[in-house]
């Protein structure tokens, strides 16, 4: 395969693939703080706060995945 | 009474329903390509050209290998600060000139206080008594990413430029006038002419005048540094030269106790990991709102000709996810700055006083 069709392969690759993990992680993110509202609804408003500040660490990496990507398609 | 108000509520649901999909078959006429009333208008469904780095529009010469000049994101970094300047003067006007009006606050001042006062009930939960301290920072903070994020939404913003020929080889359009229009022209070899520096290609592209601010490296870095540089600062101002009792281990390596070499290198990996907080700041934000912009362009060109109403959807998880970046940009620095000025004693009584809440 010639170097252009696989960037643009590796391109679709890694957004891909790099999505995978922070999705199942902000899911099991989202269970646990759910779980934790359901037992102490009282502290939602805590939990909320600490869940989104947990959300944002995981889906920067799936951020870091989609900057390969950009890098890949539009700069080399 | 409640079920006439649902059976009202529902039936207008229904009506909007059907009015979309009418209007979109319609408007699909109106829209579809080059056969459609919106290209007999002159306006048509344009990609945008999608580039990472910021456009010069006011290019300045050069000073050694750098290019120097205005670019359009630093424009839009301009105006988001002339339009918080503004703002802040507008609500504190009546604070300052020290009337009785402003113990009651209306309008823009109550609006602002109502502001501050959440942002400082975060502050609170996460640093304690520290908060009023470094409330400033955190705001400030806030306030930029927010108003820049939200401004990339505002008509005319990635839309209104200079036309000018490309000079990458792509795809580009024709002009119709003041805009651009449909037939594509795809370029594989550069026009007669410039044969030296700077390759010209045939048809046109658009380099707009304002550009969403955190889609530039250079704007999120330049936060991420403050941030970082900040938290390090107020750190040091806290606990004093034990402040890098966190990389240096010095206690207990002179025993010769092998916890101590453990220590050395938990404290390089704590050196490392504040720069991955600086390069993780950055491309959090830069992902989001680049990834958002690309999204909002791909969206508008492509959905346009079937489904008007399409785009605002996305319209609106832009303005979502312009919020939640704010916020977690804001979030994260308040948590750093706490665990920066924690210390080793302090972490019980910070965990006795979080279980308290």
């Amino acid at each position: 395969m010639d170097p252009v069709s696989m960037r643009q392969l590796a391109a679709g690759l890694a957004i891909g693939l790099g999505a995978i993990g922070p999705g199942i992680g902000i899911g099991l993110l989202a269970n646990g703080a759910l779980q934790a509202i359901g037992r102490n609804p009282e502290a939602a408003g805590q939990i909320q706060v600490n869940m989104i500040l947990g959300i944002a660490f995981a889906e920067a990496i799936a951020i870091y995945a989609l900057v390969v990507a950009l890098l890949l398609k539009f700069v080399a | 009474m409640s079920e006439k108000g649902c059976l009202i509520a529902l039936v207008m649901l229904v009506l909007m329903v059907v009015l979309c999909s009418i209007s979109s078959g319609f408007l699909g006429a109106l829209g579809g390509g080059n056969t459609g009333l919106l290209h007999n208008i002159g306006l048509d469904p344009i990609l945008p050209t999608i580039k990472l780095p910021a456009e010069m529009v006011v290019p300045m010469g050069e000073l050694g290998a750098f290019k120097v000049g205005i670019t359009n994101t630093m424009i839009e970094t301009l105006i988001v600060d002339v339009l918080l300047i503004v703002l802040a003067a507008t609500a504190t006007a009546k604070i300052r000139s020290g009337s009785k009006d402003a113990l009651i606050p209306r309008g823009l001042q109550n609006i602002f206080e109502m502001i501050i006062e959440m942002l400082h009930g975060l502050a609170e939960s996460v640093l304690g008594k520290r908060a009023k301290q470094v409330l400033w920072l955190g705001a400030t903070i806030f306030l930029f990413v927010l108003f820049a994020n939200w401004l990339e939404l505002f008509p005319g913003v990635d839309s209104v430029g200079i036309l000018e020929h490309p000079k990458e080889p792509g795809v580009a359009y024709s002009r119709n006038g003041g805009l651009l229009s449909l037939p594509q022209v795809t370029n594989e070899a550069p026009k007669a002419g410039a044969a030296e520096g700077e390759k010209e290609y045939n048809g046109w592209e658009l380099v707009p005048f304002v550009r969403a601010a955190a889609t530039d490296l250079n704007v999120t870095l330049a936060i991420a540094l403050i941030s970082v540089v900040m938290t390090q600062y107020y750190g040091f101002q806290a606990l004093g030269i034990q402040y890098m009792g966190k990389f240096v281990a010095t206690r207990k390596l002179g025993n010769g106790n092998p916890m101590g070499l453990i220590d050395l290198i938990v404290g390089a990996l704590e050196a490392i990991s504040e720069f991955a907080k600086i390069i993780s700041f950055t491309f959090r934000l830069f992902g989001n709102i680049f990834a958002g912009q690309v999204l909002l362009f791909v969206m508008a060109a492509f959905l346009i000709p079937f489904l008007v109403f399409g785009t605002l959807i996305f319209y609106g998880l832009e303005v979502f996810v312009g919020l939640i970046q704010a916020v977690v940009f804001m979030m994260l620095t308040f948590v750093f700055i706490a665990m920066a000025t924690a210390g080793h004693g302090e972490e019980h009584a910070h965990a006795s006083r979080a279980g308290a809440h």
